[in-house]
Order: C-alpha cells, then structure tokens, then sequence
C-alpha cells in the first residue's frame, strides 16, 4: 500500500468488516451504527488519554460529520520519547478490502480519524 | 474532466478500493459524494441527455457481465454508482436501471440500492415526517458542504415520477404512480 507506508497486510478477506472483525470473531459484517449498543451491551468504558492503551483496547473513527466510520484494536502501544508521545499500533479491517495492521493515523480517509478509546478490561 | 473520463474512473480498481473501505452503504454513498469524479458525472447527467443515457446503457453492460460465483461482484461500486446518480438525475431511467441491476449476480451495495429503489419503505399514517435513519439512507453532502441530493426517494418527496421519454421502451415504462 504504497499511500500507506505503515500498513503491513495480515489478511485480504471479505468475510468480515472492522466490526465483525472485533466483535464478531471475524464471521460476519456487523453495521458500525450499531457500535454504542454494542458497548454498552457488553460493559465497555472509555479510555480518556492513548498513554493509558493496552492491546486489545478499541479505537474508534469518525469522519468530519461525526458518524462513525471505522473501529480497531489496539495491537501496540510503542513510547516514542524523542518526540515525547505514543504510538499506537492498530490492527483493522478496512472493508472488504483487507485487514492491516497500521499506524493509528495511517488509514484511507474514507476511514476518518481516531476519535475515541474504549475497553472492555475491569 | 469530461463525463467519459468520468465515468471511466468510477470503473477503476483504485475507485473501487478506495470506496471499498467503509463498512455500511451509508458511509460508502457518503464517501462517493464527496469524489471529484462522481460530482462531475452528476452535473454532466443533469446537462446532458447524452450523459444520462450512455451510463444507463453502460449500467445495463456492466449487470450483463459473468462473474465468479466465488467472489463479489467486481463492478457492484460502478453499479452502485451509476444507479444511484441515474435515480436522482433521471428518475424513469433510475427504475428501469434498478431492474438492471437487481439481476447482476454477487453485488451487494449496487443490490441493496436497486432494491431499495424498487421497492420503497411504506410510510405509515403519521409518518409525514420520521427523519432520515428509519429509512437507513442519509443526505450525502459534497466535499464543500453543499447537499448533494437525498438518498431516501420518501423523504425526497415523492417516488419517482413517470413521463415517457425518447428512446425509452414503452414496456419498461410501466410505472404510473403519481
């Protein structure tokens, strides 16, 4: 991907999108509409600041409207202490196009941006 | 661009992909608002009958086409496409189109668009006005913020109008509701 320079591919299935993909056990596609039902359903909180990520914890994207676009999960959480902040590596599935790990930053535009952390740790 | 060089675009891999990203038919229309190409094949559909009528015969090519019965369809994002602009910029055609693609095989935005299309949500007594989400499709707005046009033929108004036109079948035009 070579608009994405961060993005290592780990599978190119449709079977399922970012939703299936975290909450599904990638079988199905999942609608994104249906994200807060599914949070609140399954006791997920908010995670307020990247520092405080650990794998496995879900990142959530909106576009410029606020609708929700895309989610993924935590895979990484590197200190960069040169620039003094946190790199968080993301593994999502990006439609039916395939599924990548990434820079949280580093997806196609249609996926909006990072907007929210939730986790489902006690 | 010219509309031909438009909609050769909205055939390419690369549009295809990079649609193919989101997760739910209204991101993916959303996404398709804001594109360069889309919005030039929108105006050029709307000043042109020539436009209109080449990219209905290019849907009905593209519904025609084999696939592989193991894969999606690889023109559902033209077909989506070009239905959708075709339904809001030459309504009679849009049904006519939707019937098209209904038949192609393996599609699945450009199928649940034509079904939508076909068969429109009832509105119940006392639904005069329920909003965008019941009906699932939401206004797509272009990248400077204009509203492009509705999605939803309900809370457009009203379902598409029939009115016989050149070069149009006269059996296909069977569609008289007001």
């Amino acid at each position: 991907m070579p608009r994405h320079p961060s993005a290592r591919v780990r599978s190119l299935s449709s079977v399922y999108n970012c939703m299936g993909m975290v909450f599904a056990s990638r079988r199905t596609w999942i609608d994104p509409e249906h994200l807060y039902m599914i949070l609140e359903d399954d006791d997920y909180r908010r995670v307020l600041h990247e520092g405080e990520l650990v794998r496995g914890d879900l990142v959530i994207y909106r576009d410029e409207e606020g609708h929700v676009t895309h989610v993924g999960l935590v895979a990484e959480v590197r200190t960069n202490l040169r620039e003094a902040r946190w790199e968080v590596i993301v593994l999502s599935q990006w439609g039916e196009v395939g599924e990548y790990f990434h820079h949280i930053d580093d997806v196609e535009p249609n996926l909006g941006k990072p907007t929210e952390y939730w986790t489902d740790r006690i | 661009m010219s509309w031909q060089q438009a909609l050769s675009e909205i055939e390419s891999t690369e549009f295809d992909v990079k649609l193919n990203v989101v997760s739910s038919m209204g991101a993916f229309f959303r996404a398709a608002a804001k594109e360069s190409v889309v919005i030039d094949l929108y105006q050029s559909m709307r000043e042109s009958g020539d436009a209109g009528e080449e990219v209905l015969g290019r849907i009905y090519d593209l519904s025609q086409l084999a696939v592989d019965p193991r894969y999606e369809n690889p023109k559902d994002t033209p077909l989506a496409i070009l239905l959708w602009l075709t339904y809001f910029t030459e309504p009679a055609y849009g049904q006519i189109a939707a019937n098209y693609v209904d038949r192609a095989p393996q599609c699945w935005y450009a199928k649940k668009l034509a079904r939508r299309i076909l068969t429109p949500p009832p509105v119940a007594s006392g639904d005069a006005w329920v909003g965008e989400r019941q009906y699932g499709l939401e206004v797509a707005q272009t990248s400077s913020g204009d509203t492009m046009f509705i999605m939803n033929p309900v809370t457009q108004g009203a379902r598409p109008r029939y009115y016989k036109k050149a070069g149009v079948p006269s059996s296909t035009a069977g569609n008289t509701s007001a």
